[in-house]
């Protein structure tokens, strides 16, 4: 140290004016050289990663902050003096609890958000924050019989067994479905069509109800879907079952009358093997092993015009798509338009609202390609495909195999991501720093589970 | 722009240092060094050249008849015309016949002083060519290379080290990821500075033919980025962008540390394209002189000729006017 | 006299009735719309009761699922009153299909609020004599006359103010 320091000429003994430029080219360049090779060398060597080779998860939320189902306590009771409510969050915001408890799957409803977590504090592995007025997220009270009705961070379900592991999770408007790692399903909130599976009771006052009802059936369960008011399961040898609202026939039971217990749906999947069925609102899609579609439910807004010119279906049907567009490998809808999927990651759109085809296209009967120009295929980036896609009231959502989430569709409350609140037109890519796994899209809000880079 | 490459004289060598030049830039010199070396390199060896024989100086003097009145004017009888040799034409009169003040260079796209790579420069009535090959926009594609492990105050290698740390956790599908979700980010950006109301039917029919190249010089544009080497702790990115420095590029570098919970230097910045000139093109430095430039400089020519008519998809975007908004 | 008040009534519907945020919003644009509030009420609905309600619509194919809809939870109802109470209210709400609203008019209350076409958040009378009939429906003590005669010279004056806890305006 003193001797680099006894061969460098001191700025000091030169004698100079404050700002002359010999005196600070001696201070910038000379000083950066000679200071630093000892004080390299002693410099502690930091490890910002555990070591082990696990990628974190990360949860994302954005969207409409009253209901509390973003999940951030600061967003509705800031704890900084001063500080006023965040009104709707419109990007991307980074969930602490996700930080801190292993999440595992996400489901979006109405004002409220489910976790599927291992927690290291908890022995449930359901969490719930938001809106709780149908006790759609559990019984939570502070006082006796008094309550909450709004959640504003996530806090334990208590299941009717402690130790019971979640696979997944699903939420309609006010219901939410637990599918457990036993292949049964259990069931909170709102029962006032059936959708929880069981019997449905006059006045029944959903806010203090406790009950956790458990759904089995004779197959095991391996997969369960919402729509709005109604609930969908697949078995393990790809039959599909129903309960909950069948105004417009979207039980698929073949009437239009309310079902309290599940019961299996009828039609063209009879026999088949069904990989996914999917719902937002009231219009369903269901997706087999060979890559064909079938469509039951409403179909006011030509969603399965391919099938049938009335306005309602209570009888799943074969949408027969064009062969053309290759074996279909995923599905999704909005309330008022499909979208699918091919293997060779193309995706279609038909029906009303914002399509992703420009502000001008409308209304469409036939599936339509976007261009996969929109997901980022250029020529520096040939091999982009879509890989998974997702559907919300009014909003479309889809996942490139590079993991990139790209979103279009009505702007409810910066429920987009985009960093304002106007409506986006075709499919824009949402900045979120990780790779997209899962994702689900609530009425005004959104959850995105996601992996980071390292 | 006819070359040979026998000049003998200053004159034919002057006449032909017209063009476009596509120059390797050394590392760790700036444009202004550069431009002098050139100009110095230029000039240097055009006047070692066979100097055109000064002009003659004619001097014409009247003859008049010695018998002359005051005041009266008479016609001349006969002129002597006499020739003397014209000092201010003198060499060591004026100086060399070329200097540096006659050469005149200007740079196509900004390198800066740590790059090293393409470096595209026109000289003296090869000077419109190079606005006409920036109007079209060209992309640049650049080779970055990086440290893993460092982290110094200007994000440089040569800089002060302030913070040290592990990167064995590394893994080059990791970077990948990373690499994927910054262009993604990038080609999304593009509607926010192409000035594009993104509600209207234009955006998308843009957005739906692919890349968009920005109409006017603004914020950079990454188009494609990808790590071509990586051998912890070192790596290299290749990028292809628009509207590039290497500020940019440095702490762009910095962030990609950070995201990968590590931390990271730029250590080489090198251009190896430049529109249509690449890198195999590019004059080393001990080619810079006057045997070499014409030669180069007709390729130039040849390759610019070829230059695709690629015009800026993108014009600003106008307010509609009031009349308009009335009929909607 | 031009201002005299006149009634409808406003259902919010059980899909709306159950978040507290959107009811609050509600609620203040019905106030900043320029209604009073005469009377408000909490109901469940029973089967009979909605298919009385809705029984102009028996018949068309989204009968059976507004009947359904409208008995699956609580709803609000209220008595508003303004001069033009009726097309005031219905163009504070917006057309019925929330999905075509949302686009087309997305300031309103469907616009903003609305779920799906069923799920739309308020419901509105279409005519005078629809509103008193409504109002009689789910208000049976009221009385329109007697309420003209006394109550509704003061709250034209403005006397009166705002009730929050049962969502009324209060003669003071």
């Amino acid at each position: 140290m003193l001797s680099s320091n006894m061969t460098r000429v001191s700025p000091r003994s030169i004698v100079l004016r404050k700002n002359s430029p010999i005196l600070s080219f001696i201070r910038t360049k000379v000083s950066k050289r000679f200071l630093n090779k000892s004080q390299e060398e002693s410099l502690p060597v930091y490890q910002y990663t555990s070591g082990k080779n696990d990628k974190q998860t990360k949860v994302f939320t954005w969207g409409l902050a009253e209901h509390g189902a973003l999940g951030e306590r600061e967003f509705l009771k800031p704890i900084r003096q001063g500080r006023r409510p965040v009104e709707y969050m419109h990007r991307p915001y980074r969930l602490g609890f996700a930080d801190e408890n292993e999440v595992t799957d996400i489901a979006a409803g109405y004002g409220f958000t489910v976790f599927a977590a291992k927690s290291k504090k908890s022995s449930s592995q359901l969490f719930g924050t938001g809106l709780n007025t149908d006790s759609q997220i559990g019984y939570h009270s502070v006082r006796k019989d008094h309550p909450l009705e709004l959640i504003v961070e996530p806090v334990p379900i208590h299941l009717p067994h402690d130790k019971t592991s979640v696979a997944g999770v699903a939420c309609g408007r006010a219901h939410t479905l637990v599918l457990t790692g036993k292949s049964e399903v259990l069931t909170l909130g709102h029962n006032g069509y059936g959708q929880c599976g069981r019997h449905i009771v006059e006045n029944e006052d959903y806010q203090r109800q406790s009950t956790v009802h458990t759904i089995r059936i004779d197959e095991k369960i391996s997969q369960v879907a919402c729509g709005q008011d109604h609930s969908m399961f697949i078995s393990d040898q790809g039959s599909v079952w129903a309960c909950g609202w069948s105004a417009d026939g979207q039980t698929g039971l073949g009437h239009y009358n309310n079902t309290d217990r599940i019961s299996k749906c009828v039609g063209d999947i009879v026999g088949e093997k069904v990989i996914k069925v999917t719902s937002s609102a009231d219009c369903v899609l269901a997706l087999n092993d060979k890559g064909q579609v079938f469509g039951w439910g409403n179909s006011e807004y030509g969603q399965l015009r391919l099938a049938t010119s009335e306005m309602q279906l209570h009888t799943p049907r074969h949408l027969p798509l064009p062969s053309s567009l290759g074996k279909i490998v995923d599905v999704a809808t909005t309330g008022t338009a499909c979208l699918i999927l091919n293997d060779a990651g193309e995706v279609f759109v038909w029906g009303y609202g914002i399509l992703g085809k420009g502000p001008v296209v409308d209304r469409s009967q036939e599936p339509t390609a976007i261009p996969l120009t929109l997901f980022g295929c250029n020529e520096f980036n040939s091999e982009i495909k879509v890989t998974s896609v997702y559907g919300g009231l009014s909003q479309f959502a889809a996942v490139t195999n590079t993991g990139d989430l790209y979103i279009w569709g009505r702007n409810r409350f910066g429920s987009l991501g985009l960093g304002h609140l106007h409506n986006q037109f075709f499919p824009i890519k949402i900045s979120i720093p990780g790779y997209v796994k899962k994702f689900s899209i609530g009425v005004d809000h959104c959850v995105a589970l996601c992996k980071s880079y390292v | 722009m006819a070359v040979s490459t026998s000049v003998a004289t200053i004159r034919e060598a002057w006449f032909q240092l017209n063009g476009v030049m596509c120059i390797y830039k050394p590392t760790k010199i700036s444009w202004k060094q550069l431009r002098n070396t050139l100009a110095f390199n230029i000039c240097r060896d055009i006047n070692q050249l066979e100097e055109t024989p000064p002009r003659k100086f004619v001097n014409i003097e009247s003859i008049t008849p010695n018998n002359q009145l005051d005041g009266e004017l008479v016609a001349p009888t006969s002129y002597g015309v006499t020739t003397t040799t014209n000092l201010t034409d003198h060499k060591l009169v004026r100086g060399p016949a070329i200097q540096l003040d006659d050469i005149r260079l200007f740079h196509a796209n900004r390198t800066g002083y740590h790059t090293s790579g393409v470096l595209v420069v026109g000289l003296n009535k090869g000077n419109r060519y190079i606005d006409k090959l920036n109007l079209s926009r060209p992309t640049s594609v650049y080779q970055v290379k990086g440290e893993f492990g460092i982290a110094t105050d200007t994000h440089w290698d040569d800089g002060k080290v302030w913070e040290k740390a592990t990167y064995a956790h590394l893994s080059k599908s990791s970077i990948d990821r990373v690499m994927a979700s910054i262009q993604a980010s990038n080609q999304k950006s593009l509607f926010q500075y192409c000035g594009v109301d993104p509600n209207s039917q234009t955006a998308y029919e843009l957005a739906s033919t692919g890349l968009l190249r920005p109409a006017v010089k603004g914020p950079t544009v990454v188009y494609g980025i990808k790590c071509v080497h990586f051998e912890p702790p070192n790596f290299t990115l290749e990028i292809h962008c628009i509207n590039e420095n290497e500020e940019y590029f440095a702490i762009m570098i910095h962030d990609l540390g950070l995201t990968l919970k590590t931390t990271a230097v730029c250590k080489q910045i090198r251009c190896i394209r430049y529109g249509c000139f690449t890198v195999e093109d590019a004059l080393l430095r001990k080619h810079w002189s006057l045997k070499y430039l014409p030669d180069h400089m007709s390729l130039c020519h040849t390759k610019l000729k070829t230059l695709p008519r690629t015009t800026p998809q993108l014009s600003v975007y106008e307010q509609p006017s009031s009349s308009q908004i009335e009929k909607c | 006299m031009k201002n005299i008040l006149k009634l409808t009534l406003a259902i919010l519907k059980p899909d709306v009735v159950k978040v507290p945020f959107v009811v609050q919003e509600i609620r203040h644009r019905i106030l900043t719309a320029g209604f009073y509030v005469v009377q408000s009420r909490s109901v469940n609905l029973s089967h009979q009761e909605v298919e009385h309600f809705y029984s102009e619509h028996a018949g068309r194919f989204f009968h059976q699922r507004l009947v359904t809809f409208m008995k699956s939870g609580p709803i609000h109802v209220h008595i508003l009153a303004h001069p033009e109470a009726i097309q005031l209210w219905r163009q504070t709400m917006g057309p019925t299909k929330s999905f075509i609203t949302q686009f087309e008019a997305p300031e309103t209350i469907r616009g903003s609020f609305g779920l799906t076409d069923t799920r739309n958040c308020t419901h509105g009378s279409d005519s005078l004599a629809s509103a008193l009939k409504e109002i009689t429906f789910f208000f049976p003590k009221f009385n329109y006359e007697e309420w003209s005669e006394k109550h509704e010279p003061l709250l034209r004056r403005g006397e009166c103010i705002i009730d929050n806890s049962t969502f009324t305006h209060r003669i003071k």
